[in-house]
C-alpha cells in the first residue's frame, strides 16, 4: 500500500459522501458549478435556519480538494457574487480584490474539453443539488440582469453584497487552494484574517465554516512551524466559543490546539487543557476520535492505562473506516497495541491480519510475540531493529516502559508451568541479572498480583499457590456484565442519537385504528388456539 | 541596559555556595530575590534584556541546588518551576545553561522521589520526543540517565541496583533526593515481603531491607506491625484477612449473600432495559 504510512491527520477523516465511487473519466468534473451548487446550500441553511446544509455543502470540500482548485473557477463566481463595480460597501471591496490577487497564485485551470452534459452530476447529491438550482431563480424575485441562468440561486438575493457565509466560504475555499499549491504563508496569513473577520461577524449560522477555517489555519500554522504564534490566538478562540456555545468550533479548536501542544512536546499542557475543557457531546463522530486519540495518547504517558485503553477504543470505533483514513487507524491502532501490552493483555492475533494494518504493524507484532511468550532478549532485539520506527511513531518511550510486562509475563509462564522452582532457575531463564535481584522481582510480582505464589527464603526456591477453577468465582458474571452494560450504552445512544424531521407525518389514527384491529385478531386467534388445545 | 549590580550580587552568590557557606547564600538569595522581582525578571519576557536574563538564570539556578542543600524540596521545585520558562519559553534568547540538564535531572529526581510518577513520565516523554537538536543526546547524558535507570530499575524490582546507585550519584545535590528516595524504596521492598513471604529471618530481613545493623530493622518492622519472636529471631507476616484460612468460612456466606443481592439487581436491571428496547 503506497500510502500506508501517511501520516495521520493529513488523511482527511471525513465520511465517505458517494462521491468518491465516482470515476472521473465517466463524469467530467465540473469545479466551478460544485462551488456553485454548494453555495446554493449556504444559501439555503441560512433561509431555512438549517445548519445541517452547511454541513453537507462541507462534506465535499475533500473531493473538491481532489481536483485542483483552479483560479478560473473562482473568477466568475467572484465576479458575481461580488458584484464587481455595483458594490459600494467599503468593506467588501478590499476584501474582493485581496481575493483576486490570492486567486491570481493559483494555477490556471486544466482546460478539460467540457461537453455540455457533464454539468449533470451523477452523484444524489449534485442532482438533487442542480435541482433546486434550478427551482431557486423562480423564487428569488429581486434578480437582476442575470448573467447566467442559474447565478441568482448561489449569488443570493441582495445583489450588492454577498452573504457573510458565503463570503467566507469562498474565502475558505482559497485558503484550502493556496495551502494546496504550496502557499502556505499567504494561506496562514488570509485565514488569520478571516478568522479575526469571523470573530468580528459573531453570526451562529457561520458556526460550521468557521470551525474548518481555524482548522485550516491550524494546519497552516503547523505546515510553518509557527504552532507557538498561532497558540494564544486559537485559545482566545476556544474561550469565545465556549462563551458563544459553538460546540462545532469548540471541538474543532480543541483537537488543534491538542495537537499543537503535542507536536510541541508540551505534553503538561496538554494535560492542563484536557481538565479544564469539557468535550462537547454534539460534536461529530471525526472530532470526537480525534479527541479521544489525543486523550488517550495523554493518559498514556500518565500511565493511566485503562483510561486510556478506553479513549483509544472509542476512537477506533469512532474513526471512519479503515480504508477511507487508514492513516488515523493505522496510528491509534500503534498506541491501542502498546497500550494494551502495558495494561498486561495481549492484544488479538486477528487485528494484525487486517490489510490496512498489516504492514503497518509489522514491528509491534514483533513486540507483542516477545511480550506474549516473556522473552526479553527478542524483545530487546525488535526494539533495537526498529527503534527509529518507534521513534518517528512517538511510541519508543511506551515501548521501553514494557519491559518490565515482559518479565512479569515470564513470571506468570513460569510460575503456571512449575509448582516450585528454585530462584536460580528463574534468575537463568529470564536471563536477569543477579540472584539478589531476583528475589525482589519475584516478590514484587506477588505483590502486584501478577503472579499467585510464595517465595521461601531459607531453601531460596519460589513455589506457586494452586489456582482455583476460575469458574467457580463470579468472574466470568463480571465479564458478561460488562459486555451486556456496553450493549446496552449503545442502544441507549444510537437512540439518542436518531434525528425526525421537525414537521414529520404524525401518527395517523387510521393507522393506529387498523393496529389495533389487527391485535384484536391476534387475540382472537390465541383464544382460538387456546380452545383447540383444550380438546 | 544589563543591570551590572545584579551581575557582581550574582558573583558573590557563586562564591559563597561553592565555599559550601550555606548561611551566606541563603542571606544572600533572599536580597537578590528582591532585586529580581523589582528587575520584574521572577516572571521574564522575551523584552527583558538578555544578559540580565542570563544572570537571572544563574541566580536561580544557585537558588534550586542550594534549596537542596538544606534539604528544602518544595523550595527545589518553585525554583525548577520558575527556570522552566527560561528552558522552554526563552531557550532561542539564551545561550544553552550548562546547569539545564542537571536541574532537569533533578526534577526528574525529585518526581520519583515523592512517587508522581505521571509527572516523571510526562516530563520524560517530553525531553526525549525534543526536536531540539542540541537535546537529541540527552538521554544519554549522566545528569538524566541517572533517574531513569533508577526508575526503570524500582519499576522491575531490582531494588539492589537502585540501591547501588545511590553510591554513584553525578552530583552531591541528587543524594539529597536520593535519601527520600530510599525511605520509599524500603517501605516498598517491606509491603513486598508482607505478601510475598510468610516467615523471614531477621538477619535476612535486615540484609534484603539494607539496615546496617539488626536493631534498625527490628523497629523498622515493629513499625510495620510485624510479628517478632526473640527466640528464634524470625518475623512473621501478618496475613491480611482475605485470603486468610480461618475465616473463609463465615465470609464466604455472607459474601455469598451479597452475590445473590447484586445477581437479582442485575437482572432487574437487565429487564427493565429490555422493557424499554422492546
Amino acid at each position: 500500500m503506497a500510502n500506508a504510512d501517511k501520516k495521520t491527520e493529513d488523511v482527511e477523516m471525513k465520511d465517505a459522501a458517494p462521491e468518491a465511487e465516482k470515476k472521473p473519466e465517466v463524469v467530467p468534473f465540473a469545479l466551478d458549478k460544485e462551488i456553485q451548487a454548494n453555495l446554493v446550500l449556504v444559501h439555503r441553511a441560512i433561509d431555512s435556519l438549517e445548519p445541517r446544509l452547511t454541513a453537507r455543502a462541507l462534506r465535499n470540500l475533500t473531493t473538491l480538494r481532489k481536483h485542483t482548485l483552479h483560479a478560473d473557477a473562482f473568477k466568475d463566481i467572484l465576479a458575481t457574487l461580488y458584484q464587481k463595480g455595483t458594490c459600494q460597501t467599503f468593506l467588501n471591496l478590499p476584501i474582493h480584490q485581496q481575493l483576486e490577487k490570492l486567486i491570481s497564485s493559483l494555477p490556471a485551470a486544466p482546460k478539460p474539453e467540457q461537453a455540455e452534459g457533464s454539468i449533470e452530476k451523477s452523484t444524489s447529491n449534485a442532482t438533487s443539488m442542480d435541482v433546486d438550482a434550478a427551482a431557486a431563480p423562480a423564487q428569488t424575485g429581486e434578480k437582476t440582469a442575470p448573467v447566467k441562468e442559474k447565478r441568482p440561486a448561489w449569488a443570493g438575493r441582495a445583489a450588492s453584497e454577498p452573504l457573510p457565509e458565503a463570503d467566507v466560504y469562498i474565502r475558505l475555499l482559497v485558503i484550502v487552494g493556496l495551502m494546496d499549491n504550496k502557499n502556505v504563508e499567504q494561506a496562514y496569513e488570509f485565514a488569520k484574517d478571516t478568522a479575526a473577520h469571523i470573530q468580528s461577524l459573531n453570526r451562529r449560522s457561520m458556526d460550521h465554516i468557521a470551525a474548518k477555517v481555524y482548522f485550516y489555519f491550524a494546519r497552516c500554522a503547523e505546515l510553518l512551524k509557527r504552532e507557538e504564534e498561532a497558540r494564544p490566538l486559537l485559545l482566545a478562540a476556544q474561550s469565545t466559543a465556549f462563551l458563544r456555545h459553538d460546540e462545532d468550533l469548540q471541538a474543532t479548536l480543541i483537537n488543534c490546539l491538542l495537537r499543537n501542544y503535542f507536536n510541541s512536546h508540551l505534553y503538561d499542557q496538554a494535560d492542563k487543557l484536557v481538565s479544564k475543557i469539557t468535550w462537547p457531546e454534539s460534536a461529530g463522530n471525526p472530532q470526537s476520535a480525534r479527541y479521544l486519540f489525543y486523550l488517550g495518547r495523554v493518559r498514556a504517558i500518565q500511565l493511566n492505562y485503562s483510561s486510556s485503553h478506553e479513549c483509544l477504543l472509542n476512537a477506533v470505533r469512532r474513526a471512519p473506516a479503515a480504508h477511507v483514513a487508514p492513516g488515523f487507524y493505522q496510528t491509534v491502532h500503534k498506541f491501542f497495541i502498546v497500550v494494551e501490552l502495558l495494561m498486561g493483555d495481549i492484544p488479538e492475533r486477528s487485528l494484525f491480519r487486517q490489510p490496512v494494518l498489516r504492514k503497518a504493524l509489522v514491528p509491534y507484532f514483533q513486540i507483542v510475540q516477545a511480550v506474549r511468550v516473556g522473552d526479553l532478549e527478542a524483545f530487546q532485539t525488535a526494539l533495537n531493529n526498529h527503534a527509529s520506527r518507534f521513534h518517528a511513531d512517538g511510541t519508543y518511550s511506551l515501548i521501553l516502559r514494557l519491559r518490565h510486562n515482559v518479565i512479569k509475563t515470564a513470571l506468570r509462564m513460569i510460575s503456571l508451568a512449575y509448582s516450585r522452582i528454585s530462584l536460580k532457575d528463574i534468575c537463568l531463564k529470564l536471563h536477569l541479572d543477579s540472584e539478589e535481584d531476583t528475589e525482589y522481582i519475584v516478590a514484587k510480582a506477588i505483590r502486584d498480583g501478577v503472579i499467585d505464589a510464595e517465595v521461601d527464603h531459607e531453601n531460596g526456591w519460589m513455589k506457586s499457590t494452586e489456582v482455583g477453577d476460575l469458574y467457580g468465582t463470579d468472574e466470568p458474571r463480571k465479564r458478561f456484565q460488562a459486555r451486556i452494560d456496553y450493549c446496552n450504552q449503545l442502544h441507549n445512544e444510537s437512540v439518542k442519537a436518531m434525528r425526525y424531521p421537525l414537521n414529520g407525518p404524525k401518527p395517523d389514527l387510521e393507522d393506529s385504528e387498523l393496529v389495533r384491529e389487527r391485535q384484536l385478531d391476534i387475540e382472537q386467534a390465541l383464544q382460538e388456539m387456546d380452545d383447540e388445545d383444550m380438546f | 541596559m544589563p543591570d551590572q549590580k545584579l551581575a557582581t550580587q550574582l558573583h558573590t552568590l557563586q562564591q559563597a555556595y561553592d565555599r559550601n557557606d550555606l548561611p551566606a547564600t541563603g542571606k544572600q538569595l533572599t536580597v537578590l530575590k528582591v532585586a529580581l522581582a523589582r528587575a520584574g525578571l521572577l516572571f521574564p519576557s522575551q523584552e527583558n534584556d538578555k544578559e540580565d536574563l542570563a544572570v537571572a538564570r544563574s541566580i536561580l539556578e544557585v537558588g534550586a541546588f542550594y534549596s537542596l542543600a538544606i534539604k528544602d524540596v518544595k523550595a527545589f521545585e518553585r525554583y525548577e518551576a520558575m527556570l522552566t520558562v527560561y528552558y522552554r519559553d526563552l531557550s532561542h534568547l539564551l545561550p544553552p545553561s550548562p546547569l539545564r540538564r542537571p536541574i532537569l535531572g533533578l526534577a526528574l529526581l525529585s518526581h520519583l522521589s515523592t512517587s508522581r510518577i505521571s509527572q516523571f513520565h510526562t516530563m520524560l516523554e517530553e525531553l526525549s520526543t525534543t526536536s531540539n537538536t542540541e537535546d537529541a543526546d540527552i538521554l544519554n547524558d549522566v545528569y538524566i540517565r541517572w533517574p531513569v535507570e533508577l526508575e526503570r530499575s524500582l519499576m522491575e524490582g531490582s531494588y539492589t541496583k537502585a540501591w547501588r546507585a545511590k553510591s554513584r550519584a553525578p552530583r552531591k545535590e541528587y543524594e539529597v533526593l536520593a535519601e527520600g528516595l530510599m525511605g520509599t524504596i524500603r517501605n516498598d521492598i517491606a509491603s513486598c515481603h508482607e505478601k510475598a513471604y510468610q516467615s523471614l529471618p531477621l538477619a535476612e530481613a535486615s540484609r534484603l531491607l539494607f539496615f546496617n545493623n539488626e536493631s534498625e530493622a527490628a523497629e523498622f518492622g515493629q513499625q510495620r506491625g510485624w510479628n517478632f519472636s526473640p527466640t528464634t529471631k524470625v518475623f512473621t507476616f501478618p496475613k491480611s484477612s482475605t485470603d486468610a484460612s480461618g475465616v473463609e468460612g463465615s465470609e464466604a456466606t455472607s459474601g455469598d449473600q451479597l452475590e445473590k443481592r447484586g445477581l437479582v439487581r442485575k437482572a432487574l436491571e437487565y429487564a427493565t432495559e429490555l422493557e424499554a428496547i422492546v
